[in-house]
């Protein structure tokens, strides 16, 4: 029978305490050793070389994603099963993206976690529900940095005042044209200047034409 | 002598013989008798004592017409020589007086060779002869020479020109007796000579010692000096008539009386005995100056030299005294003593300077000098008073002028000039110089200090001038009245016009000219009050003038009142300066008075007017560029209230009043003349000086005096007083803005603080109230589910009893009691902000927001997968999280879109809905209870929050957060005072559209 080693790397000792009495339960399940801080489940894991690390993600001393990328780093054919409070895809898309096989939340039962252990051994991922893999693709979706069109992000009077500038007129005209006051008018200009990222009026003009803002002139 | 002529008579009666035997008797008679008579005449002119070079011609010329022959000369040789000279001769010869021929040459020469006669047939053939043409036609030749004894002392010769003429011997034989005739002549002459020279050097030699005794003689009876000879009895042996008369006696009565009779005192006589006068002398001459008494009674000084005499035994014989009348001398030296001794005490007395001076130095110098010239005697002594330097320099030509004058008078004429002192003050002085030494020109001077005699000239011609100048300008008048007070004499006339009454002039009545109830009462007064011989003085204001009127008692020589002098001065600019001194104090007074400029301003105005201006205005330069009138006092109460509008605005008008102008070029505008060009409105302005108003380089308005009705002229004086008034208002205005300034950033400050106390207490506030959330949730939630954990864990332990309802599962329950605190933990702060960033964060945020709400949010977010600052993700995580509650509250929509991006410069959000909108009014009024917090936290940051909505148009919030943090201003807070009307600087325009 293959043994599995396994180290325990939990800030709380009455966690390490339960997690310790259900893998116990499992004969082919050997605690290698337990860390109660980053740092130390580095060096630990670096020492003992097991087949599977269980990690809190929260713990002192070193935050989680950062034993994650030392331990791939220093003890590459040790799997890594996260255990966390977290369910935000967001710390999961992280924790798998820095080298973690299985996601654990802590309330999950003691089941899920033998499963996990087992499914690194095996080298398979492993996600406890509700956790899923369409919502984890989901947010990778919209956490993918997407360029937006700027325009958007002007306001209505700031638009009235790109398309008055932009066809000619100056901040005092287009103040006029639109009953506000010449400064305000010049700050709407410097705004739409800002957040389309333009430098002179010659882009903006550029800019307006790009869009259709102005009437093409036949 | 007779021996010889005896000789040349018998050698004659031979030659007589032997011719005649050739020729006929007549002839031979005839020849013996012409030789005869040639050689007595010769005899006779021997005897005569003829002068030899006659006597030789008398013989040659006898000689040639004896023999006939026509050419003959008699050489003589020079004593001492080897040539003879042509003394006498005839026929061709006599051209040749003077020649002169050498021992041995030609015949001449050959005779005076040999001794011997020689005879030449064919002279010009003869081999002896002279070269020459003369000797070309001389043909028989025949020479003698003429002896002294044996020697040769010359030659007689004689010749034919006649060819085939020849000398027989009877011939040569006449010739030699003639050449013995003159060979005697010739000795006796020689005797003749020397018997004269001899004759005549003893006499020059009696007449020499003649003339010697005469002259001792002389010298000893007529000397200078007198001679005294005393014996060894000390009587006097002999003295000259020169010493006589030096002592006033006679010779014969000297003789015999003894030397010391003569001598003046004890002294001269104790000198006398030890001295000149010794019995045995010490030996030498002894000298000595004497004063002798004269026989009558007179004085003689004399210089006697005595030397003892010593006969032919060496034995004393009394003494020679040779005495020499000084007394000239004496009295000449003490002239000249008593002349240097006064010279002495001239120059001792310093009255006058007295000096010696060659061209460039003084060389001595008394007290008097070194004081008129401020120098001292170490000066002079270092040789450091060099005259010419200290001449003032436009005197050096008189300088110059009086050394030629020296060289070629040796005097010059007095002059005057000024020596500069070495305290810098001007000595006036007379000088007189005259030549001690013409080379090197050295001269002596007498300087003369003419300051006292200067300064009485000066002080005279400064009180004539001053007489003059106070008839000619006295700034006001001078008066004599008689009693009646009828003006009688005036002075200062021109001032007429401005003074009392024009009619103020000799001639009138001063109780006519002047209205005892008008302005000028007081002088009437005064004058009444002279009169009765008290002087008084009076004030008097007239027109705009204002006078100071002294009037005093005229009295005659018998100190009787015989009228009145009055003065009058104008003094009104000391009046106006006294004035302007006080309002220019006053000013300064005002400006401490009070911080409130418009007060200040107000009250500067009023001191103006009316002393200095009918009407007195402050006006403030805008921002604009136009004037806005900050203060005006009018010295006409009713105009007051109706600013001078008319004149005022005209002043005052852009671009051409002379307030406007003042004002916008920060140059004084000076306008002493107005009249016609505002029009005969009775309020225009006439006379006006507008100000800038300048403080710390920037102009800020005007201050403006302006004269309408009273007729004033300010002059220049005016201009000053307003400008410095102007710089206190200015002072004033500038510290009244910088007041308002701080004023403002102090109200602003305290707004800012009262918004942060507000803020504080909002924060406070929420924190309690999420506490108190909390606390709730923690009691009545948790509280609660623990609880029903812990009964059911307890009955489950127990047992199960019949019959009762199954209890929920425990394990059910703690999940569920996990769940809760996840989601009280995230709502309090998602731990996801920290760990993974503002990204993940509102990833997450927005799920658990659409779960729980349903409104779906559309999140586009751009360059966002990075950290920010802790700060600034927290604040963009609030900002999207109070948007969405708000949306989800209030828009009334099921979708909102979220921006979120970075660029360079900052992180912005934007969060939009096309729901309900609000009003702004609602917005500042506080409907959101999230929104302040927002700004506070964006404007903590130093960026900007926007919210853009109106009813119905729904709800755009845009909050741009710069990267950087705040500048370091914004933090500092906005103290920065807004500028206010005046010299607000212009943002630079930035919408130049082409």
């Amino acid at each position: 029978m293959m043994v599995t080693a396994i180290v325990l790397a939990d800030d709380h000792h009455f966690i390490r305490h339960g997690l310790r009495a259900v893998l116990a339960a499992e004969p082919d399940f050997l605690i290698a050793g337990e860390a109660a801080d980053g740092i130390a489940a580095v060096a630990l894991v670096e020492r003992t070389r097991p087949a599977v690390l269980i990690l809190d993600l929260l713990m002192p001393g070193l935050n989680g994603l950062e034993v994650l990328r030392q331990v791939r780093r220093r003890s590459p054919h040790t799997r890594t099963v996260v255990l966390s409070m977290h369910m935000d895809d967001a710390y999961v898309v992280q924790a798998l993206r820095n080298g973690a096989l299985g996601y654990v939340v802590k309330d999950a039962s003691a089941t899920e976690l033998v499963q996990a252990v087992r499914a690194a051994v095996r080298g398979e991922r492993y996600l406890s529900p509700p956790l899923s893999e369409r919502d984890l693709e989901a947010y990778i979706t919209a956490a993918t940095d997407a360029p937006f069109d700027r325009y958007e992000t002007l306001t209505n009077r700031e638009r009235e005042v790109l398309q008055l500038t932009a066809e000619g007129c100056t901040s005092a005209e287009a103040a006029a044209r639109l009953s506000i006051s010449p400064r305000t008018a010049e700050g709407h200009r410097a705004n739409v200047m800002r957040k389309l990222g333009l430098q002179s009026q010659a882009e903006l003009i550029r800019f307006a034409l790009e869009r259709e803002l102005l009437p093409v002139k036949s | 002598m007779n021996a010889v002529r005896a000789d040349g008579a018998k050698r004659n009666g031979r030659a007589g013989r032997s011719t005649a035997g050739g020729r006929d008797e007549a002839a031979t008679l005839r020849q013996r008798n012409e030789l005869l008579t040639a050689l007595h005449e010769t005899t006779v002119a021997l005897m005569d004592r003829q002068a030899l070079p006659e006597l030789l011609q008398t013989i040659i010329t006898r000689a040639a017409a004896l023999l006939d022959v026509p050419h003959g000369y008699i050489f003589l040789v020079a004593p001492g020589q080897r040539t003879m000279a042509v003394h006498a001769a005839v026929g061709l010869y006599r051209e040749r007086v003077g020649w002169t021929v050498a021992y041995g040459e030609g015949l001449a020469g050959r005779i005076w060779q040999s001794g011997q006669p020689l005879t030449v047939p064919d002279y010009s053939r003869w081999p002896g002869r002279l070269p020459g043409p003369a000797y070309a036609d001389l043909h028989a030749l025949a020479g003698v020479p003429l002896l002294s004894g044996d020697e040769v002392v010359g030659v007689l010769g004689l010749s034919y020109s006649e060819r085939g003429r020849r000398f027989d011997d009877e011939q040569v034989a006449i010739l030699g007796q003639f050449a013995r005739l003159a060979s005697l002549a010739l000795e006796h002459a020689r005797l003749h000579a020397r018997a004269e020279r001899e004759l005549a050097e003893r006499r020059q030699a009696e007449a020499e010692l003649h003339r010697s005794e005469e002259r001792y003689r002389r010298l000893v009876e007529t000397a200078h000096e007198g001679i005294w000879l005393i014996d060894t009895e000390q009587r006097t042996a002999y003295v000259n008539q020169r010493m006589a008369a030096l002592l006033g006696c006679t010779p014969a009565a000297l003789t015999g009386a003894s030397p010391f009779a003569f001598l003046d005192d004890e002294h001269e006589v104790d000198a006398a005995r030890n001295g000149w006068l010794a019995r045995r002398p010490p030996g030498g001459v002894t000298q000595r100056d004497v004063r002798f008494r004269r026989g009558d009674g007179g004085t003689l000084w004399a210089f006697v030299s005595a030397s003892p005499l010593y006969d032919d035994r060496e034995q004393f014989a009394g003494t020679l005294a040779m005495v020499t009348d000084i007394t000239a001398r004496r009295q000449a030296e003490d002239v000249l003593r008593q002349s240097e001794s006064r010279f002495r005490r001239l120059l001792a007395s310093n009255i006058i300077g007295i000096i010696t001076a060659d061209t460039e130095r003084v060389l001595e110098a008394n007290d008097a000098y070194l004081t008129m010239v401020g120098c001292t005697r170490a000066d002079l002594e270092a040789g450091r008073i060099r005259w010419r330097a200290l001449t003032a320099p436009e005197y050096h030509h008189l300088d110059d002028r009086a050394i030629a004058q020296l060289q070629t008078d040796g005097v010059c004429t007095p002059f005057e000039k000024e020596y500069l002192r070495t305290d810098g003050s001007r000595m006036p002085v007379l000088i007189g110089l005259a030549v001690q030494e013409a080379a090197p020109l050295t001269a002596i001077g007498f300087v003369l200090d003419l300051s006292a005699r200067r300064q009485a000239e000066e002080a005279l011609r400064k009180s004539e001038a001053a007489v003059d100048l106070l008839a000619r300008q006295m700034p006001g008048m001078a008066w004599l009245t008689d009693t009646d007070l009828r003006i009688t004499d005036t002075l200062g006339a021109e001032r007429r016009s401005t003074w009392v009454n024009e009619q103020f002039a000799d001639g009138c009545l001063l109780t006519d000219l002047i209205d005892p109830a008008g302005p000028g009462a007081p002088l009437l007064a005064a004058h009444r009050q002279a009169l009765r011989g008290k002087s008084a003085s009076c004030d008097l204001p007239i027109a705009d003038q204002r006078y100071c009127a002294r009037v005093e008692p005229l009295r005659d020589s018998r100190q009787r009142i015989v009228g009145c002098v009055g003065a009058a001065v104008d003094v009104t600019a000391q009046v106006r300066r006294a004035e302007a001194q006080r309002l220019l104090a006053e000013t300064g007074a005002l400006l401490a008075d009070s911080l409130d400029y418009q007060t200040t301003l107000h009250n500067i105005a009023r001191l103006a007017v009316p002393a200095f201006a009918d009407w007195c205005a402050i006006d403030a330069l805008d921002e604009r560029g136009k004037v806005r009138r900050l203060a005006m006092v009018h010295a006409q109460p009713a105009s007051a209230e109706t600013p001078a509008a008319g004149a005022g605005d005209e002043l005052a008008r852009a671009g051409a009043g002379p307030i406007a102008l003042a004002a916008q070029t920060g140059c004084t505008q000076y306008l002493p003349a107005l009249d016609g060009a505002t029009g005969a409105t009775p309020d225009a302005a006439t006379s006006v000086i507008a100000v800038p108003l300048v403080a710390r380089g920037r102009a800020l308005g005007a201050l403006a005096f302006v004269v309408s009705n009273s007729g004033r002229r300010y002059n220049h004086d005016d201009v000053a007083l307003v400008e410095g008034l102007a710089q206190r208002a200015a002072i004033a205005v500038d510290n009244a803005l910088l007041y308002a300034a701080e004023q403002r950033a102090r109200a602003e400050a305290e707004a800012a603080r009262r918004r942060l106390q507000a803020l504080s207490r909002k924060l406070v506030d929420i924190q309690e109230a999420e506490r108190r959330a909390l606390a709730r949730e923690l009691h009545d939630d948790f509280g609660q589910a623990l609880t029903g954990l812990k009964l059911s864990v307890e009955l489950r332990e127990r047992g199960p009893e019949p019959g009762a309802t199954p209890l929920a599962d425990p394990l059910a329950q703690i999940n569920e009691l996990i769940g809760r605190v996840r989601g009280l933990s995230l709502n309090l702060r998602p731990a996801a902000l920290d760990d993974l960033g503002l990204l993940p964060a509102l990833l997450s945020f927005c799920k658990r927001y659409t779960a729980q709400t349903g409104v779906r949010v559309a999140l586009h977010h751009s360059a966002v997968e990075r950290r920010f600052a802790r700060d600034l993700e927290t604040t963009a995580f609030r900002i999207v999280q109070e948007a969405l509650t708000n949306v989800a509250r209030h828009a009334g929509v099921a979708d909102v879109t979220v921006w979120l991006w970075s660029n360079q410069d900052a992180l912005g959000v934007q969060v939009a809905d096309t729901g309900v909108g609000f009003a702004k009014r609602a917005l500042a009024a506080g409907a959101s209870s999230g929104l302040p917090g927002m700004r506070e936290r964006v404007a903590l940051l130093g960026g900007t929050l926007t919210i853009d909505s109106a009813p119905g148009r729904g709800t755009r919030l845009l909050a741009e957060l710069p990267l950087l943090g705040p500048p370091a201003e914004r933090i500092a807070g906005s103290a920065q005072p807004a500028p206010d009307r005046v010299g607000r600087p212009k943002p630079p325009r930035t919408d130049g559209v082409t």
